[in-house]
């Protein structure tokens, strides 16, 4: 269960601060799946770095199945992320450096508690198979397509088995195909592994696929 | 995947910047192990130099006063010897060789006496000189120019029994020339370079046969040194002392004994008995239970009683004992009231016709240490006459003076002190055919010392007998054997004068030198390390910037920033590992490059073209652990900055949005540059008005324009851009390119300020290039003096006086036009290492002057330091060196260079010299003399200089002024040629200060060549500075292509702004530089320090062609590709 309760968030700046939330409010529950809408520089990626703890909150409060993360130090915070929450973003950001295959595997490196390397890329191989690139396992990020490359970086974000999952535009640089092949890779994901799922988008079309969407609008949720 | 593997990932993808990296690292190692390797280099050539012409020697017995040829055998015999160690005899003096045929001469020669043991004993095969015969080294043959059958004339002085500055010592006879022939030279591996002494400098010597030596020298069988070699065992220079000790016999001490007149006669063939032989025999006296008499004998002049002169007369000091002659004793117990007692024979009361109780005036001859024979006289009481019997009698109690006792007659006496022989009158003749050198009259022994007693001793000899024994009835002496038995061992090796020094130990530790090299040019090099290890910096942190992105994604998926900071420390380790191995071997060619710097470009810093790359693997390795120790930390300092960032801003690819946004400076900050500006321009007008010392006010002037210079820069750099782009053409583009360099403002400043900094430095540093426009003067370099004059025999009449320079034959009348107008002080010269920044090993036994009162008084030279405390003593602190210190500590004065560099002291420090010898000498640094021609020396007073180097006879050094216009070399020629005998060498004051400055001005030329350098690399940084804001900003510049700029315009940009950048740190740089010399500048005609302008013009050189490759990454880059999103 992720519970986000009354999140503000305002940056401040040599010119002023920025005020880019006011007292957002969200649960998502196991086998959710959310979709948040909103204009560009609405807020939607900070809403989204606050839920998965890579931002904190200027107040209000984030717990994730009673976990409260921004509580935790840096290195605890890292951990917590590692083991509960997965990333996509609109630009895959994959490891130049690293194979498929290994960036897939990349997050494991850090994991709190060390798995045999045989089943981590056994699980990775698997991953890669259910995103439709098991022939591409030792391919470089550079030899792959816009959509190989996404797709390549859902399985990222589900190689540690979290229970949330956030998607920042995962298809926002696709062709429409690649786009709805992306968004029913996810949904097939979330229901396969139970997740609660929360995806940032500007298509109506990706959001229209989910029970739960949410307009950010004026800094607050508006129902849509 | 491991964390490794994901490491190694990077590694290979981002290779191309991590060969930068891996460069930079590099150069750094090269510098710093190249400079330590330089460091190590010449302190292996410097041991192998001396090592290699000690030969097998490892310890020498040396000794003032020649001892028996045989004591070599002795003491080979002792056990500590026994085995393996081996001695060789031989003598050894200081020459100055003439070859006959050209004339050439060739000073400073080592003379070494040998026969066929010193060669077997270096394990040489090459044949022992004999007869006239000499073999020369290679550096002397060459010198003179000597070939074999070539006549060479030789002179040394000569080793004398009776020291010099004694009334008897023959003065006018203090050496001898040898007619040589030469057989030949001996190359190094034939032991032809034998030294003792550490130099790197030409070897001289000369090897003749060693009984030609000795019988030219007077010293048949005796010899002053013995080589010692180990022979692979340990022995130490105090296992030799034992030894010897054990070893010496009383013909090594000079002693001779005798039986005389029923008593035993204790003598040394010096005529008298050093205070500390003295002491040994009479304790052995003692514990045998004899009774001892000392006596001192001396010639009077004059015994006078009213008008009746007796001339010429042996007078006894007698101890209180009288040698058993209970009458004589008893007369001569000094009351103590009125005039000391004195008891004639019955021949001397009868001439003079005097009863007891007259007075009678005793006139003397006396040599005053100064140099000066002086006449005295006393008064002294007529307390009894005896007849010539018994004691009396006795012609003994005065030793054998050549000249005087081995003469036939008064009339045929030839003493090395003038003899009015109109005095000498027939009875006198008569006197001395009956009773020869029978003394007339007797003195109490310690009157006698108190007016005769001098440095060498109070005793001429020594008379033992059993206490209670009837003189005249029976031998009431000791046994001379047993006697000359015990004495020596009582004595011991060491206070009879013997030294032994382990010269292996000795010469490999003065070879550490006294210069580390290894520090010297890790600081010359210190701007090239900085430049490199910027550089490494800004690339590692361009490859991190790079990956910002990645860096983001890894702390999404759970990375810790420790994580992230380890990973990426393992890159860099692995990078600078890499470039340390590359810079290892790049650090032997630079070494290499070094030492071949100071082969040729630098020679004038070493002066020896004997040093050679040395590779120590130690030495190297350190050097690169501290090379990849420092890259190391200016990665860690990139790494550690990743925490700044918060992982949105690392996602976003872009740091410039929260960190690089300028700080608009506040109003101060904006006045502070202005006010620092106007702070230096009126220092300087103040400084010039004479208010404050020039060259605090223009360094103080100098140095805020350069602080005041940079924060301007900086304050520009962080304005916010008020203004619009406007214009065209090429001042608009480059206008617009030179705002590119607040894109980020402390890139910039950071290359600005170094090129600054380092300008500054290479500038300034010219002031301190020594020149000698003002050291003519009494005040300057050379206290005034034109020529320095020294001589290789010792000369004992005081050359400052008109008189002491004719008896000395360099003046020929006392209205000699040579020496119009020239004023002379002669100082004591005791020779050694030479203690100036031509040597490059320590002196373990440096030449020390002992300086005479005049030259005290005249307050020459200026001084750097000094420990004064007095007014009087801070207007001349030469007097300090008059002062009295606790614990036997001599007062004295080094040049500041010297003391600094050479013997690493500081004023008011204490120092010990001759460390390694039985004899330290403690010397208070009391004050230093800046920028002198007594480089070379230590001083001390003349008078301490008697007490601490007695054996030091006479003077041997000349400091000469001449009058202004006045021919100095015409002086020097004089004092050349008239003091041929004496071996003397006049040199130019000026040429010699020349010299010293040279070595200090090559350093100077070193540190602003490597400083240049440095300089250089960091402008080719500044480039690659520049390269990286065209790839941060690419995008902006694809924008302006795409808007219609074309390449040439984007180029005019770069070069603007990073020819702007250098321009400004040197202007910043030279103009300060130029105000704090400035009074030096003036001083020297504004003459402008030449090579640093010359390394500033390859700087500005070095970045024109930097900006050009910047332009040039400029044109490759694919602007319009990159406008697409990836
Ligand atoms: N570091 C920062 N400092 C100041 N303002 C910021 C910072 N980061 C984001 N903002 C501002 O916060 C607001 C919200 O940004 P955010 O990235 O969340 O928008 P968004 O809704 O995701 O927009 P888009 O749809 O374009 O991605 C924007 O107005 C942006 O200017
Ligand atoms: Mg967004």
């Amino acid at each position: 269960m992720l519970i986000a309760s009354h999140i503000a968030k305002r940056y401040d700046t040599a010119r002023g601060g920025v005020p880019v939330l006011d007292d957002v409010s969200l649960q998502v529950g196991r086998g959710d799946a959310v979709a948040i809408m909103g204009p560009s520089g609405c807020g939607k990626s900070t809403l989204l770095y606050i839920l998965g703890a890579l931002e904190r909150p200027s107040s209000g409060t984030v717990t994730l199945d009673g976990k409260d993360p921004f509580s935790l130090d840096d290195a605890a915070q890292a951990a917590f992320r590692n083991t509960h929450v997965g990333f996509v973003f609109q630009d895959h950001l994959l490891l130049p450096q690293l194979s498929a295959l290994d960036n897939v595997i990349a997050p494991t490196l850090v994991a709190s508690t060390p798995e045999p390397a045989a089943s981590v890329r056994q699980r990775a191989t698997t991953l890669l198979t259910q995103v439709g690139l098991a022939d591409r396992l030792e391919h470089r990020p550079g030899e792959l397509s816009g959509g190989e490359r996404q797709r390549v970086a859902i399985a990222r974000a589900l190689i540690r088995q979290p229970a949330l999952l956030l998607c920042d535009e995962p298809t926002g640089n696709l062709d429409r195909a690649s786009a709805d092949a992306v968004a029913d890779l996810l949904a097939d994901l979330q229901k396969a592994h139970n997740m609660m799922l929360v995806v940032v988008t500007h298509s109506a079309a990706l959001a229209a696929r989910f029970p739960r969407r949410y307009e950010l609008s004026d800094r607050r949720f508006v129902d849509a | 995947m491991t964390f490794g593997r994901l490491a190694w990932a990077g590694l290979s993808h981002y290779r191309r910047t991590h060969l930068a990296v891996v460069l930079g690292v590099a150069s750094a190692v090269a510098v710093l192990a190249g400079s330590l390797l330089v460091g190590s280099s010449v302190r292996a050539s410097l041991s192998g130099l001396v090592t290699a012409r000690l030969g097998q020697a490892d310890l020498v017995v040396a000794s003032e006063n020649p001892f028996t040829e045989s004591l070599a055998e002795r003491l080979a015999e002792q056990p500590e010897l026994q085995g393996r160690a081996t001695v060789a005899p031989l003598f050894t003096l200081e020459g100055i060789a003439t070859h006959q045929s050209s004339g050439r001469r060739a000073g400073n020669v080592s003379v070494y006496g040998v026969d066929e043991r010193f060669f077997v004993f270096h394990g040489v095969e090459a044949e022992a000189p004999t007869g006239s015969g000499i073999w020369l080294s290679p550096d002397l043959a060459t010198e003179l120019g000597a070939v074999e059958q070539d006549a060479v004339v030789l002179r040394v002085a000569r080793p004398t029994d009776i020291p010099l500055d004694s009334l008897h010592g023959r003065k006018d006879d203090t050496g001898r020339a040898i007619r040589l022939t030469v057989r030949g030279t001996l190359s190094r591996t034939q032991i032809g370079e034998f030294s003792l002494s550490p130099s790197q400098g030409p070897v001289r010597a000369l090897f003749m046969a060693l009984p030609r030596l000795q019988r030219d020298l007077g010293q048949a069988g005796r010899v002053n040194a013995l080589l010692v070699s180990r022979g692979g065992q340990p022995l130490d220079a105090d296992a030799v002392v034992n030894a010897l000790d054990a070893s010496i016999s009383a013909d090594d001490l000079g002693l001779k004994t005798e039986p005389v007149g029923g008593s035993l006669l204790v003598e040394t063939a010096s005529g008298l008995i050093s205070d500390s032989l003295a002491t040994t025999v009479s304790a052995i006296a003692t514990r045998q239970g004899l009774e001892r008499t000392e006596v001192l004998t001396w010639l009077a002049n004059k015994l006078t009683v009213g008008d009746r002169t007796v001339p010429y007369s042996l007078v006894a000091g007698l101890g209180p004992a009288a040698g058993g002659d209970a009458r004589l004793a008893e007369l001569l117990r000094d009351t103590g009231t009125g005039a000391p007692p004195i008891v004639l024979n019955d021949w001397a009361a009868r001439d003079l016709g005097v009863h007891v109780g007259s007075d009678l005036q005793l006139e003397y001859y006396r040599w005053a240490d100064e140099g000066r024979l002086v006449v005295e006289q006393t008064t002294f009481q007529v307390a009894g006459v005896v007849p010539i019997e018994g004691l009396a009698a006795d012609r003994r109690l005065s030793p054998a003076y050549p000249g005087i006792t081995d003469a036939e007659s008064v009339g045929e006496w030839d003493p090395p002190f003038p003899i009015d022989l109109k005095l000498v009158r027939q009875i006198d003749e008569d006197y001395w055919d009956k009773y020869r050198t029978t003394a007339k009259a007797f003195v109490p022994l310690e009157i006698a010392q108190e007016l005769w007693r001098t440095r060498y001793g109070g005793i001429s000899s020594m008379r033992l007998r059993t206490a209670d024994c009837k003189l005249g009835t029976a031998d009431c002496g000791p046994q001379t054997a047993d006697l000359e038995a015990s004495v020596p061992r009582a004595l011991g090796s060491v206070r009879a004068g013997i030294t032994v020094v382990d010269v292996r130990a000795q010469n490999v530790s003065a070879s550490v030198g006294a210069t580390d090299f290894g520090a010297y040019f890790s600081y010359f090099s210190f701007f090239l390390v900085v430049s490199a290890l910027l550089l490494t910096a800004l690339f590692f942190r361009l490859g991190i910037e790079q990956r910002l992105r990645e860096i983001g994604v890894l702390r999404a998926a759970g990375f810790s920033v420790a994580a992230i900071q380890r990973l990426f420390l393992l890159e860099g380790v692995v990078v600078a590992i890499a470039g340390a191995l590359v810079g290892v071997v790049l650090a032997i060619g630079w070494a290499a490059l070094m030492m071949y710097g100071l082969r040729t470009w630098w020679v004038g810093a070493v002066g020896t073209t004997a040093l050679a790359l040395h590779v120590d693997p130690v030495t190297l390795v350190g050097g690169a652990v501290g090379g990849v120790v420092a890259a190391l930390v200016c990665i860690w300092l990139t790494v550690r900055a990743v925490r700044k960032y918060s992982p949105r801003e690392l996602l976003s690819g872009s740091t410039s949005g929260a960190f690089a946004a300028a700080r608009t400076p506040g109003s101060i900050r904006r006045l502070m540059p202005t006010v620092i500006l106007v702070t230096a321009v009126g220092l300087a007008a103040v400084t010039t008005t004479g208010a404050v010392p020039a060259a605090a006010g223009f360094f103080g002037a100098g140095a805020l324009i350069l602080i005041g210079g940079l924060m301007a820069l900086g304050s520009h750099l962080r304005q916010p851009r008020a203004g619009v782009l406007g214009g065209s053409g090429v001042s608009a583009l480059a206008g617009f390119g030179w705002r590119n360099a607040s894109w980020r403002p402390g890139r910039s400043m950071t290359s600005a300020g170094l090129v600054a900094v380092a300008a500054f430095l290479l500038v300034s540093v010219d002031a301190f290039r020594k020149d000698t426009h003002a050291a003519g003067d009494a005040r300057g370099g050379t206290g005034g003096f034109a020529l320095i004059a020294e001589s290789v025999l010792p000369f004992v009449h005081d050359p400052s006086t008109s008189s002491g320079r004719e008896e000395l034959g360099l003046q020929f009348q006392s209205n000699d036009p040579v020496f119009a107008g020239v004023s002379v002080f002669g100082a004591r010269l005791r020779p050694g290492d030479d203690a100036s920044c031509l040597n490059l090993y320590q002196p373990k036994q440096p030449r020390v002057l002992g300086v005479p009162d005049a030259l005290i008084d005249a307050g020459r030279f200026t001084f750097a330091k000094s420990v004064a405390d007095t007014d009087a003593d801070r207007e001349n602190p030469w007097r300090l060196l008059r002062g009295e210190l606790a614990d036997g500590v001599v007062p004295a004065i080094v040049d500041a260079t010297s003391l600094q560099y050479v013997l690493h002291a500081a004023v008011g420090d204490i120092v010990t010299i001759d460390a390694e010898t039985a004899r330290p000498v403690r010397l208070r640094i009391v004050g230093s003399l800046s920028d002198s021609v007594l480089q070379g020396e230590i001083m001390i007073a003349e008078s301490a200089f008697a007490q601490v180097f007695p054996e030091s006879a006479g003077y041997r050094v000349m400091l000469v002024e001449v009058a202004a216009g006045a021919r100095a070399d015409e002086v020097a020629t004089a004092i050349e040629e008239r003091l041929e005998p004496y071996g003397a060498d006049a040199q130019s004051a000026l040429t010699k200060l020349e010299a010293y400055h040279r070595v200090e001005n090559t350093y100077l030329s070193t540190f602003q060549t490597l400083g240049g350098l440095g300089l250089v690399l960091g402008t080719i940084g500044l480039a690659a500075v520049t390269a990286r804001n065209v790839l941060e900003r690419r995008r902006e510049l694809a924008l302006l292509s795409a808007a219609g700029y074309r390449l040439r315009d984007l180029s005019v940009m770069v070069v603007a702004e990073n020819l702007g950048l250098v321009a400004i740190g040197l202007g910043v740089g030279v103009v300060a530089a130029l105000v704090s010399i400035a009074p030096v500048l003036i001083a020297r005609g504004g003459r402008p320090p030449a090579l640093s302008m010359v390394w500033l013009l390859a700087v500005a050189a070095a970045g024109v062609v930097a900006a050009l490759v910047a332009t040039r990454a400029v044109r490759r880059l694919p602007l319009l590709a990159s406008l697409r999103s990836e």
